[in-house]
């Protein structure tokens, strides 16, 4: 089979071994690529009894056969481990450019075990992979690291690189992955994976081409495809993910004030039109990617000057911005920008502040915990100063630094009842009230509450899928229908995750599902259809959920937090039924084929190849 | 019959417009009045179908998200945003 190098790079940072694992077809055809291999790897090589932090866990970062070839949107990798903050399955899903450069040295995904004596980094290359001594860079920021690490290796390199939070293992800590822009693998703690191994960085270039079945084939095809994508994504592009923020806010989508209130009038103040007509400097986009949807902002004058890199994204807005209730922008850019450098999750971040800050408001705790910050709703300077506390892991950051769910543990009394998040993990910008098949995403995902693993909600708005049964946007707040809609696009989204597709890449349909088949036969030299890569989607969701049931998983852990069950919303233009996840869940499993507890039914595993 | 724009439709629009009908009217035919410059910046001349205008833009009534085909009255009012996507 075409489209891959066939090698896994295996670096034991314990012994220093270094070894390449061979890959059959019969494993590229039965799990793709990217999260595919990740998940295979993780269930065949962790235990029950695996810590997290210790030099048991393993850290993969996998490639798919999209990654390098002409497919847009594609320059993404898949890093999974055990998570330290949920203890259950990890995964992150990152951009930029370090999969291209990675896949160009020669092999298709690299698993890390062990831990080092000292501090190291990885300089991988065409000529193999170094193990070198990082301790020059340690207590350094990550923008800083990769200026020193591309010194150390080329200026064309890209490095993913944790800063002070992944070193000191912040459970919240993300692997920001820095080329010529910065993107994150942010969710699930995997910067803290990093740092329990002692491994600052893994730096990446190389130039070797991967041989693809029909590459002319593709190139052909990329004259109709290009100038379709970038004509249907402009205004995507133009204002940035966070273009939408006004019409979330009037939907009753965007989360506000830890997620209890239902509008917000100051939310236009935080949006992607705001950004763009008053700090937007560029626009930034992942390696090949038409729709450069990253934001280049500068801020000169002002409390959290100067700021002059990435901007905030949307989910990012949404949890320092809405859950907070802070509509000073250049005060998420700050944070957003702190968050970039320590290495942190700003979904994550952003969420823990507000459930502080509603902690604070309940007494529970107080300025003596603070070190004298008024952690009021709205204040800018309380987010970014908190913020620091985390990434340097001071004070009650380093509490908060746990994630929402151990900090309401340690908080105790009432905490539990305003701690949002989904087995440990911290929901994404999306109401799960307002979407139907986001509560069941957030309830059902592997790594708990994502708004990826469907990404279902602009299927609920706007969006179709005829290929996999979506003929038609589907009726929100609509018990029928929901489940089958919601796993399908579950399955459909694995699928992507395996090739390596970027979810924008569904915005106006500018790639279809029978794009997606085409193009991966044509890489491959394979002759599939899209119930055959369906299948496979459904092998790896089956597979993920197979790993956490391991761990104990089952259907108590798939109901949301209390709020979302409980809480009821006002307003103009507000849904005020709230998800009925007892029923959501039944119907789900069935289709599925899981049994009762939400377990995968020995019939389901035989039918799957599991 | 209102369409009431948010930003940055405002910018070219201004915050309202007002088309009086006598009898209900397509979506499709009352953006066929808007001003030459809102139409390019919503992509209307572009658009064939629903998924590729709501690509550009979003008309919401209450909240219902209407379709090019959709018929509109003379006593309602529709909400012009930019789509939601999100991260």
């Amino acid at each position: 089979m075409l489209g891959y190098h066939k090698k896994i790079l295996r670096v034991d940072l314990t012994s220093r071994k270094i070894e390449v694992q061979d890959l059959d077809d019969s494993l590229l055809e039965k799990y793709v690529g990217g999260v595919g291999f990740g998940a295979r790897l993780l269930y065949d090589e962790t235990t029950r009894d695996t810590d997290p932090l210790g030099p048991e866990n393993i850290l993969a970062a996998m490639t798919g056969p999209f990654t390098d070839s002409r497919v847009p949107s594609s320059s993404r990798h898949h890093v999974m481990g055990l998570s330290p903050l949920t203890g259950i399955l990890g995964e992150s899903n990152v951009g930029g450019s370090w999969a291209v450069h990675f896949k160009k040295t020669g092999y298709d995904g690299i698993v890390v075990t062990g831990k080092a004596e000292t501090p190291v980094y990885l300089w991988i290359h065409d000529g193999g992979v170094e193990i070198r001594d990082a301790r020059p860079i340690m207590g350094k920021d990550s923008i800083e690291s990769a200026d020193w690490l591309k010194g150390q290796t080329t200026d064309k390199a890209s490095a993913a690189v944790i800063g002070p939070a992944g070193e000191r293992m912040a459970r919240i800590a993300g692997i920001p992955h820095v080329g010529t822009i910065v993107r994150q693998a942010a969710r699930c703690g995997m910067g803290a994976v990093m740092g329990s191994k002692n491994l600052k960085a893994m730096v990446t270039f190389g130039t070797r081409k991967v041989i693809q079945a029909d590459e002319e084939g593709l190139k052909e095809q990329m004259k109709t495809a290009l100038p379709h994508i970038r004509k249907v994504t402009e205004t995507f592009g133009k204002y940035g993910t966070s273009g939408g923020v006004e019409n979330y806010e009037k939907l009753g989508n965007f989360p506000l004030q830890n997620w209890r209130s239902s509008r917000w009038a100051d939310a236009v103040k935080i949006s992607g039109v705001t950004m763009h007509d008053t700090i937007l400097k560029g626009r930034y986009a992942c390696l090949q990617c038409p729709i450069a949807c990253g934001r280049h902002i500068r801020i000169e004058d002002g409390p959290y000057a100067p700021i002059d890199g990435e901007g905030p994204e949307y989910e990012t807005i949404g949890t320092m911005g809405g859950e907070c209730l802070v509509s000073d922008l250049a005060a998420i850019c700050k944070a957003n920008d702190l968050c970039n450098r320590y290495g942190l999750d700003t979904m994550s971040t952003g969420s823990v502040i507000a459930f502080a800050m509603e902690a604070f408001e309940k007494g529970l705790i107080t300025t003596a915990d603070t070190d004298g910050i008024e952690l009021r709703w709205g204040s800018g300077e309380a987010l970014v100063e908190m913020t620091k506390k985390i990434g340097l892991r001071q004070g009650i950051g380093e509490l908060m630094g746990e994630g929402v769910m151990r900090m309401a543990a340690a908080l105790g009394r009432n905490a539990v009842e305003f701690a949002i998040h989904v087995k440990g993990l911290e929901p994404s910008a999306h109401d799960p009230r307002r979407f139907w098949s986001q509560a069941l995403s957030y309830g059902t995902a592997a790594r708990g509450a994502c708004h990826n693993a469907s990404w279902s909600h602009p299927y609920e708005l706007a969006l179709s899928m005829s290929e996999i049964g979506i003929d038609k946007p589907h009726p929100s707040c609509q018990v029928e229908g929901t489940a089958v809609m919601t796993a399908n696009l579950q399955t459909y989204q694995t699928m992507n995750d395996a090739l390596i597709l970027c979810r924008f890449a569904q915005v106006g349909k500018a790639v279809t599902a029978t794009n997606v088949v085409d193009w991966y036969n044509m890489i491959t030299g394979r002759q599939v259809d899209i119930g055959e890569l369906m299948a496979v989607g459904e092998r790896i969701f089956n597979l993920k959920r197979l790993f956490n049931t391991r761990l104990g998983i089952s259907r108590k852990d798939d109901f949301l937090p209390p709020r979302f069950l409980t809480h009821n919303r006002k307003g103009e233009g507000i849904t005020t039924q709230l998800p009925p996840m007892g029923q959501l869940l039944a119907d789900y499993y069935e289709y599925r084929g899981w049994n009762e507890k939400g377990l995968p039914t020995p019939e389901k595993l035989r039918q799957l190849g599991l | 019959m209102r369409f009431l724009f948010s930003e940055p439709f405002i910018k070219v629009a201004g915050k309202e417009l007002e088309f009086p009908i006598s009898s209900p009217v397509s979506l499709r035919a009352l953006i066929g009045r808007f001003p030459p410059d809102l139409i390019k910046i919503i992509h209307h001349e572009n658009a064939v179908s629903d998924v590729e205008l709501w690509a550009h833009v979003m008309f919401f009534n209450k909240v219902r998200l209407l379709r090019l085909d959709d018929m509109i009255d003379n006593d309602e009012t529709i909400k012009v945003l930019l789509p939601a996507t999100g991260g």
